[in-house]
């Protein structure tokens, strides 16, 4: 039959047969125990490779429409500051007339984000937390992704780093670091009173530890500033927001009296959960952005 | 006071959480592994008994999250049919990780085996807070959530391939976010809302007055777009084979069987509670996902069949399930929809069977995951040789098993006469022979013996581990109990979904 002598029918019957599996293994068979067998991942990459100007135009195909498409919508989106836009309804009403009386938070955002939605935002600091945990798995330093040599080029640069004493920038870190320490922990402590919070007031702080870190090493952070203080301090802040939350959403959810109290709104002891709440997430976010730096420049906090 | 039942959703997912927050300081993998299996062994015990509770009484209850609810803040929901996809869940989330744990142990490095348990628990709590959410920021909140945690296991294994794939996975992922978080920003814009059951109000308002007709359409197409990009619907599913294919074991099973259901069970809350059922087929929004799912159907087996790598393989055939679940969700009507969500289960406990089978069968091999070296993997190791039987047949349809109850329960909702009976059904039959034509071949690869012209090594018989033979166990039952039982689960399902 002249079909059968055709290599795609052949292939065909063979694989129905699977034998195709059995005539052409595509790694060497090399003994088992030699290890595992090459990855297919690499030849889809080349083939990736190869396909790429299909694939850039299909993208700026799909980018085109999609911005015609959302171009479109937006001329037909409510204007822009129209009070009788649809968002403009008893649930804003209400966040802008009782917001400060039942949250005792002169913020207004402030006091929408931690006690009306205070169950996105514990969403939102877990985030924060698990990236900081996915960048740990990547890179922390491992038998897997560290080689002896790079090591040695590291303690190498620590080194000569601390030999180059760069007096200006010693100074203007040294004068920079107080102010951005106090203006982080402002932030954070008013953040129920004026535009700040947890989250900005947190990256503030940690950014003068990267700055610290980046002009004295980051050995002399970890004087006051190590794994263990690292940790320590990211599961109690997480902790203490999760059981105030509990407690909130517990106490809410069965309209029992939550004995929290809310204080006179504008003063600084005021706003029931949310200033603790700012802090906790702030000192959270401190570690986390500090922990970045750390791991991207060194590999471990 | 509230009836005690009522707290368990957020107890459910906050325990999760803080669970999570804990293991992070535990240095041990092996005692992580035990926090993560207790607690969700112990919620799948109290989710068993939410669903004893509300089954009965027909009762779907909200559950304000905090002082001010409705329409103020945040609020949960349970119904008979959450609390079913819960228990599910819980229960392949545990059986994932218990079949798979000696392959994390193998493949994380020591030092970071305790975050890779992180990222089961902040896996399962966004899981369930997806399930349990009535409110469309905080589904957003967790698909984050999810994504990144997912994006973790894939990366666990840190190897070269996985890091190429965790990359693609990323990219692809976080466009899929995008286009929901934007087209939920049109929403609340044009509902003024973002507690679902209010959103349903207004866009029927909407729908009936005629307001706003683009940006709901468009919006509704770029929610089910980008949810559909994450559940790997084609033609977005180059990322799944690689991500899938690459990851040790239990993670390969956790995100075929569950990570992609989550977002199908928001385009469920999506279609049903945020725009209702006819707005939604108003849009035909629903007749793209019914061509894409066919689609998926079509070229996933295709593609599975080109395959000679057993992961690959697998993941491919997840692309072609997944499709089943859109056809149904895409044809529209209750009957359907029931067929998708029915999928939905019979998929989340069959595929981590397959994978983990899979992976004790190559393991049994010497680690070879290339078909060829799996000749004979079957009597090496009988029971995931089994396994992979009874998980391959499910796939093709056989009856008593769970893969026919739901191509039943499809065939049964296409039988409308209308144009989509055509592509249901003849999406239905090329799929079934095509899933028949990898599968059987390599049932047949797994339990025949060597050649005596081929150069295969003999290799001893592989003992399975007590772990491994509960996990392979249950989800074997799962599977077998979905075909058995159908016409109880469709009941059940059906009654979950008319309470939405």
């Amino acid at each position: 039959m002249s079909r059968s002598d055709r290599s795609g029918w052949r292939k065909f019957c063979a694989w129905v047969d699977g034998e195709e599996w059995c005539a052409a293994p595509s790694a060497p068979q090399h003994p088992v125990s030699a290890g595992r067998e090459p990855e297919r991942e690499v030849s889809a990459f080349e083939a990736y490779q190869q396909s790429r100007r299909l694939m850039q135009a299909v993208g700026a195909l799909f980018c085109i429409t999609l911005a015609v498409v959302l171009a479109l919508v937006v001329v037909h989106l409510p204007p822009f500051g129209d009070p009788a836009n649809p968002t403009n309804n008893e649930v804003s009403r209400r966040y802008i007339e009782q917001g400060i009386e039942e949250t005792g938070s002169a913020n207004l955002v402030g006091g929408m984000i931690l006690s009306y939605r205070v169950f996105d935002t514990f969403g939102e600091s877990s985030v924060l937390f698990l990236a900081a945990s996915c960048v740990t798995i990547l890179l922390r330093r491992d038998r897997k992704n560290t080689t002896p040599q790079a090591l040695r080029q590291m303690a190498h640069e620590e080194r000569t780093d601390r030999k180059d004493k760069d007096v200006v920038l010693r100074t203007a870190v040294l004068l920079l670091m107080p102010v951005s320490i106090m203006v982080g922990f402002y932030v954070m402590l008013f953040g129920h009173l004026s535009p700040g919070g947890g989250f900005s007031g947190g990256s503030i702080l940690g950014g003068g530890m990267v700055l610290y870190a980046r002009t004295f090493g980051s050995k002399s952070v970890q004087r006051f500033f190590n794994e263990h203080i690292y940790h320590l301090v990211k599961v109690v802040c997480l902790m203490c927001y999760g059981l105030i939350l509990i407690y909130y959403v517990f106490t809410g959810a069965n309209g029992l009296n939550n004995h929290i109290w809310l204080g006179i709104p504008g003063h600084i002891l005021s706003s029931g959960i949310i200033m603790p709440i700012n802090v906790l997430v702030g000192f959270e976010v401190a570690c986390t952005i500090y922990a970045f730096y750390a791991l991207f420049s060194e590999g471990e906090v | 006071m509230l009836p005690y039942y009522q707290h368990i959703p957020f107890f459910s997912i906050v325990l999760l959480m803080i669970c999570g927050i804990l293991t992070s300081v535990v240095r041990s993998g092996r005692v992580a592994l035990r926090i993560h299996l207790g607690a969700v062994l112990a919620l799948l015990g109290a989710n068993l008994v939410l669903l004893a509770n509300v089954l009965p009484r027909q009762e779907r209850f909200t559950y304000a999250l905090g002082i001010v609810s409705h329409p103020y803040g945040n609020e949960l929901v349970c119904g008979p049919l959450e609390a079913t996809l819960a228990v599910a869940f819980l229960l392949v989330m545990a059986m994932s990780v218990l079949g798979g744990r000696d392959g994390v142990f193998e493949d994380v490095e020591p030092g970071k085996q305790n975050l890779y348990f992180v990222m089961c628990d902040l896996i399962m709590a966004s899981l369930l807070a997806m399930i349990y959410t009535n409110d469309a920021f905080t589904a957003y909140v967790f698909i984050e959530i999810n994504t990144i945690a997912a994006c973790a296991l894939v990366m666990a294994k840190d190897s070269g391939a996985t890091l190429v794939a965790t990359i693609r996975y990323l990219m692809m992922s976080l466009l899929g976010s995008g286009l929901f978080l934007l087209g939920l920003t049109f929403l609340y814009h044009i509902t003024g809302h973002l507690l679902i059951i209010d959103i349903h109000d207004q866009v029927q308002q909407l729908a009936a007055t005629g307001a706003y007709q683009i940006p709901l359409t468009v919006l509704m197409g770029m929610m089910a777009l980008g949810l559909g990009l994450k559940s790997a619907l084609f033609p977005n599913h180059t990322w799944l084979p690689d991500a899938h294919g690459s990851a040790t074991t239990a993670s390969s099973a956790i995100l075929s069987g569950l990570v992609l259901k989550g977002y199908v069970v928001l385009l469920i809350k999506c279609i049903f509670c945020i725009f209702g059922e006819e707005v939604f087929a108003a849009s035909h929004v629903g007749d793209v996902l019914l061509v894409m799912g066919a689609l998926a159907m079509v070229v996933g087996s295709v593609k599975a069949i080109q395959e000679t790598h057993i992961k690959r393989m697998i993941a491919y055939s997840t692309v072609a399930q997944i499709g089943y679940i859109y056809l149904g969700l895409g044809m529209g009507g209750a009957a359907a929809a029931v067929a998708a969500i029915y999928q939905m289960l019979v998929h989340a406990f069959t595929k981590p069977m397959l994978f983990l089978c899979a992976g004790e069968l190559a393991e049994a091999s010497g680690h070879r995951k290339q078909m060829y070296y799996l000749r004979g993997a079957g009597h090496r190791a009988k029971l995931a040789g089994v396994g992979f039987t009874v998980g391959g047949l499910s796939m093709i349809g056989l009856p008593l098993l769970g893969g026919f109850a739901v191509k039943f329960y499809l065939a049964d909702a296409a039988l409308s006469g209308s144009w989509k009976m055509w592509v249901a059904l003849a999406a239905l039959a090329v799929s079934s022979v095509l899933n028949a034509l990898y599968y059987l071949p390599a049932i047949i690869q797994i339990w025949s013996k060597a050649q005596p012209g081929e150069n295969l090594p003999q290799l001893p018989v592989k003992r399975p581990s007590l772990a491994f033979v509960v996990a392979v166990l249950v989800l074997g039952a799962g599977t077998v109990l979905l075909g058995v039982c159908c016409s109880g689960t469709g009941a059940l399902l059906s009654l979950g979904l008319s309470l939405l």
